[in-house]
């Protein structure tokens, strides 16, 4: 188990980075484009490919202009500079549409508002809870199903049930209205209805003190007016059966 | 590009130090929380929490921070020092669920362990797995007995591991 989840973990962090890595690269990037958007002159280069303006020609600094006008060469050349230029203008065309459609969009309050998100984490949470909800109606009935099979055990299930009795009773003059208590040979369950007027969450941890041996408990709280409480507690050195490795 | 490609593996670094460290947390005892407003006011002392009261026992809830997407509470344990010399400290560990339909409370509730002795020595109670799923709370109960001699019992610190 432990070398599948460092599998996961390690494919997992390997995965992380490199779409980390995308990210940033990405960002710097976009940065980048953003920064040549904020110098116009040398934008204004970059999309209209090299300026027929005789003035910024390349060679201006290497060799006179009034050289350059005398020589047949230098019209040969222009040309060639202006053909260059419209094929440049056709290709950095779509560049620039492209630009133009990852230009930050303006941003409405209803892209932070959106209800349908809401509601499916909502629906999904909903659907989990009907889920567990069965799974501990499951589990009450794998309860239910083990006492009613165990045969009592004669060293200790009367002896249990008459402790468990004894001790809710003395409890149930201050708190609590009825008990009820079966044991099987591994478990027993408790019933008992709380008093009206005592706070059912002040008893929780009174309750379990009642219990005359150390085991594992299960509670199961009904909190509306009038409900009841039902404790399964396993026996000393004994577990509560469970529906599956993953109990609810 | 080089810039980039170390912050990447650094930042990366540090996150899977994060991600590695999910499901298994060890607490602070000065995390403790008393039960109600009748417990003797908790004493901390370096992250430790104790019962400075010489006549009450204190009722503590250790909560547990769980981390998402885990169901089961794999194993603990609570680090204490029992400085009375014939009460215990008694701890056990609870994972509760309340119903959002029915507002039924479902709780698992580990054995009780205590204490054995006393002393400033150290004494580790050891849990084993406790039910659960994604939505439970967990946290453990601990009742301190009262302060003997001018001497604290207190609790360290507690760990949960989760599955």
């Amino acid at each position: 188990m432990h070398f599948i989840k460092n599998r996961i973990f390690m494919f997992s962090l390997a995965l992380g980075s490199i779409m980390f890595f995308v990210v940033l690269v990405g960002v710097n990037m976009s940065s980048e484009r953003n920064h040549s958007e904020g110098a116009p002159e040398s934008s204004a280069r970059r999309h209209k490919g090299p300026s027929m303006d005789p003035q910024e020609l390349p060679g201006k600094h290497s060799a006179p202009a009034p050289a350059l006008h005398r020589s047949g060469k230098i019209d040969h050349a222009m040309q060639g500079l202006a053909m260059q230029q419209d094929e440049l203008s056709e290709k950095s065309q779509p560049l620039e549409t492209e630009m133009a459609d990852s230009q930050p969009q303006p941003l409405h309050i209803e892209d932070f508002q959106n209800p349908v998100d809401g509601d499916m984490l909502l629906k999904d949470q909903e659907a989990d809870e009907d889920t567990i909800s069965a799974q501990f109606e499951a589990q009450l009935d794998l309860f239910e199903s083990t006492l009613s099979v165990e045969a009592p055990d004669p060293q200790w299930t009367s002896e249990a049930e008459n402790a468990l009795g004894n001790n809710f009773a003395q409890y149930a003059e201050a708190a609590i209205d009825s008990v009820d208590v079966e044991c099987g040979n591994s478990l027993c369950r408790i019933d008992l209805v709380v008093a009206q007027d005592q706070n059912i969450d002040d008893v929780q941890h009174q309750l379990s003190d009642l219990i005359p041996w150390n085991g594992e408990l299960f509670f199961s709280i009904d909190t509306s007016e009038g409900g009841g409480i039902t404790i399964y507690a396993a026996r000393e050195d004994h577990s509560l059966p469970k529906i599956t490795d993953q109990a609810y | 590009m080089k810039k980039i490609f170390a912050v990447t593996i650094m930042l990366v670094m540090m996150c899977s130090g994060m991600v590695y460290a999910d499901g298994c947390k060890i607490y602070p005892g000065v995390m403790g929380v008393r039960a109600n407003a009748s417990q003797p006011v908790p004493w901390e002392y370096w992250g430790a929490l104790g019962n400075p009261s010489s006549k009450s026992s204190l009722a503590m809830a250790l909560p547990v921070v769980r981390d998402c997407n885990h169901g089961k509470l794999a194993n603990g344990w609570v680090r204490l020092v029992d400085q009375h010399y014939n009460s215990d400290i008694s701890v056990k560990l609870i994972s509760t669920y309340r119903d959002g339909a029915t507002g039924v409370i479902y709780a698992w509730q580990s054995p009780v362990q205590t204490t054995v002795g006393s002393g400033p020595q150290v004494q580790t109670k050891v849990f084993t797995a406790l039910g659960a799923n994604h939505y439970s709370s967990a946290y453990y109960w601990v009742v301190l007995p009262p302060s003997y001699n001018g001497k604290y019992s207190h609790v360290i610190s507690y760990h949960v591991n989760e599955d």
